[in-house]
């Protein structure tokens, strides 16, 4: 597989991951270019498993982004509350997501990126993390649900997703 | 499930795009074989004034002529044979590196050239076993041998000659070399050092720089120490009152905080036991934002790191010229600061050959300074 081939899908996959995280193209374009400059650097090492691999560095460094700007804005987001009426359906599930991939555990949210946010198959997902695909499902099922509850309720209610045990009879429902 | 977020109008990433990134990729890929310079890289940048511009194309050092340099005998290279593998020859001879930090302007707004933001000398002594930097207020009154007198960090605008005449002539010291340090890389190694760990006695904001941390311990990433160092108008909560309160001393008072975070950062990264990734990533990755005068080539600068490496962080001490200085001047609408030449002559006798226990030339003026006042976390 010969890098140039493979860059523009690459390119593409990355550039929806990062913006469906940062939802801006300025930053999720200036990601998606350190991320192909990273990938040419080790392509020798990536090629093998290069779809998955753009998807999560492209997500590494969007929630690294987002986290930054969370700490450093903080006291400006409380100032513009008083707009949120102007913000549309999907800019509030944006924040819904960004305060998700936050909090989730690590696996948890490898699991999002790549099979939610990177539109790979479960089958991919777990080749990736080195889990089984019913693990795959398991660690889905539960990050969703926790989205749904802060998306729903109490925004602090992510706060510490690991605390909440996930009763064991939801992961029979079958994931969307 | 998300495609409800999805850019309405994704961007057709096109061939230029493509171009840019094989070319950077390349880049980095030929930086990575001029990894072993690195190990000693980061006490140098750590030490040396906090940030330094030096540019390097693939592994290819960017160099200036520089001028007015002083000097020194060869190293010691009766142990080198071979080049790639061999560890570098140490500096046998004490030598003093101008090391300037500076906010390069981007292309096209060079109309007032660089202006160095730090500025200080770093004297590797072997003999002495002692890492020194002194640090210079870049609003400091100086006159040049040809008579021109004006704040010192003007004078890079006609080249880092020009800097260098001026440092030695007011300092008294001979500059062996010069490294200039950006932003950029200031951010990068910080980041790749994993940040720097500061005490702060109390939270602390400037809201010029956008800068903010809670008190206690915090981590600062690059981009947040970069807005702390260059804070002049930093302001500290005062519990008592419930008020900020700001620092008065402005650009004295952000000295102290950059000494106080490259002493810090020094400390802190030769006590974390770095993995051979990790030092490669950070040398390689800083080594692209250094300029270096023509006299330095790849082996000198891993000498010159091999030395201050093997002297390592408990020999390291700052000083600066806070202590001979008068700031209430006004000079053609600048305020400028004037330095006492008996102090000045003073500090850079201990600088250049301590005599033990010599206490630092403390000055008053730092009292009212917003420096972490906790040594550790």
């Amino acid at each position: 597989m010969k890098f140039e081939d493979e860059f523009d899908e690459l390119a593409a996959l990355a550039y929806r991951t990062a913006f469906r995280i940062v939802g801006t193209r300025a930053d999720a374009e200036e990601i998606v270019q350190d991320t192909m400059v990273k990938a040419y650097a080790r392509w020798s090492r990536v090629r093998s498993h290069a779809r998955p691999w753009v998807c999560r560095v492209a997500a590494n460094d969007a929630i690294g982004l987002v986290r930054k700007r969370t700490r450093r804005d903080a006291p400006r987001t409380l100032r513009l509350s008083g707009e949120q009426a102007d913000l549309h359906d999907g800019a509030i599930t944006r924040l819904d997501l960004q305060r998700l991939l936050l909090d989730l555990p690590k696996r948890q949210r490898d699991v999002i990126v790549l099979h939610y946010l990177a539109d790979l198959t479960e089958a991919e997902v777990a080749d990736e993390l080195g889990i089984s695909v019913g693990t795959v499902k398991a660690h889905a099922h539960r990050a969703l649900a926790a989205l749904r509850t802060s998306a729903l309720t109490d925004p602090t209610a992510l706060t510490d997703p690991t605390s909440d045990p996930a009763p064991k009879a939801t992961l029979d429902v079958p994931a969307p | 499930m998300f495609q409800h977020l999805d850019d309405p109008d994704t961007p057709v990433l096109g061939d230029s795009f493509r171009e840019r990134v094989v070319g950077s990729g390349r880049a980095r890929r030929q930086r990575t074989r001029a990894a072993a310079i690195s190990l000693a890289l980061v006490p140098l940048l750590a030490a040396g004034s906090s940030m330094v511009y030096l540019r390097s194309q693939a592994d290819e050092l960017d160099r200036v002529t520089v001028g007015g340099l002083a000097a020194l005998p060869p190293a010691d290279t009766s142990s080198t044979s071979e080049p790639e593998l061999a560890p570098a020859a140490p500096i046998t001879a004490p030598m003093n590196i101008l090391v300037v930090g500076v906010d390069r302007r981007p292309p096209g707004d060079e109309v007032l050239g660089s202006r160095p933001d730090s500025i200080g000398v770093v004297r590797i002594d072997p003999t002495g076993g002692r890492v020194s930097l002194l640090s210079v207020p870049r609003d400091l009154w100086v006159t040049d041998a040809a008579g021109r007198s004006d704040r010192i960090n003007t004078f890079l605008a006609d080249g880092p000659t020009a800097l260098v005449d001026v440092v030695s002539a007011t300092l008294g010291v001979d500059i062996n070399h010069y490294v200039e340090v950006d932003f950029d890389g200031f951010v990068r190694l910080i980041d790749l050092a994993g940040g720097v760990t500061i005490p702060f006695d109390a939270a602390s904001r400037d809201e010029r720089t956008g800068f903010m941390v809670e008190s206690g311990c915090q981590t600062l990433d690059g981009d947040e120490a970069l807005a702390y160092v260059r804070s002049r108008h930093l302001q500290q909560f005062d519990p008592a009152s419930g008020e900020s309160v700001q620092d008065r001393t402005s650009d004295l008072g952000r000295v102290a905080r950059q000494q106080d975070v490259i002493d810090r950062l020094f400390r802190q990264v030769l006590a974390a036991d770095y993995g051979a990734t990790d030092q490669v990533r950070l040398l390689t990755d800083v080594i692209d934002d250094i300029t270096v005068d023509d006299g330095l080539d790849l082996d000198g600068l891993r000498s010159i790191f091999t030395t201050a490496s093997a002297i390592g962080s408990d020999r390291f001490v700052t000083s600066d010229l806070v202590a001979g200085l008068s700031g209430d001047t006004i000079i053609n609408g600048n305020a400028v600061l004037l330095a006492d030449p008996a102090v000045v002559d003073a500090v850079v006798g201990q600088f250049l050959d301590p005599t033990p226990g010599v206490e630092p030339i403390e000055s008053e003026i730092l009292d009212d300074a917003i420096v972490p006042t906790v040594p550790a976390c």
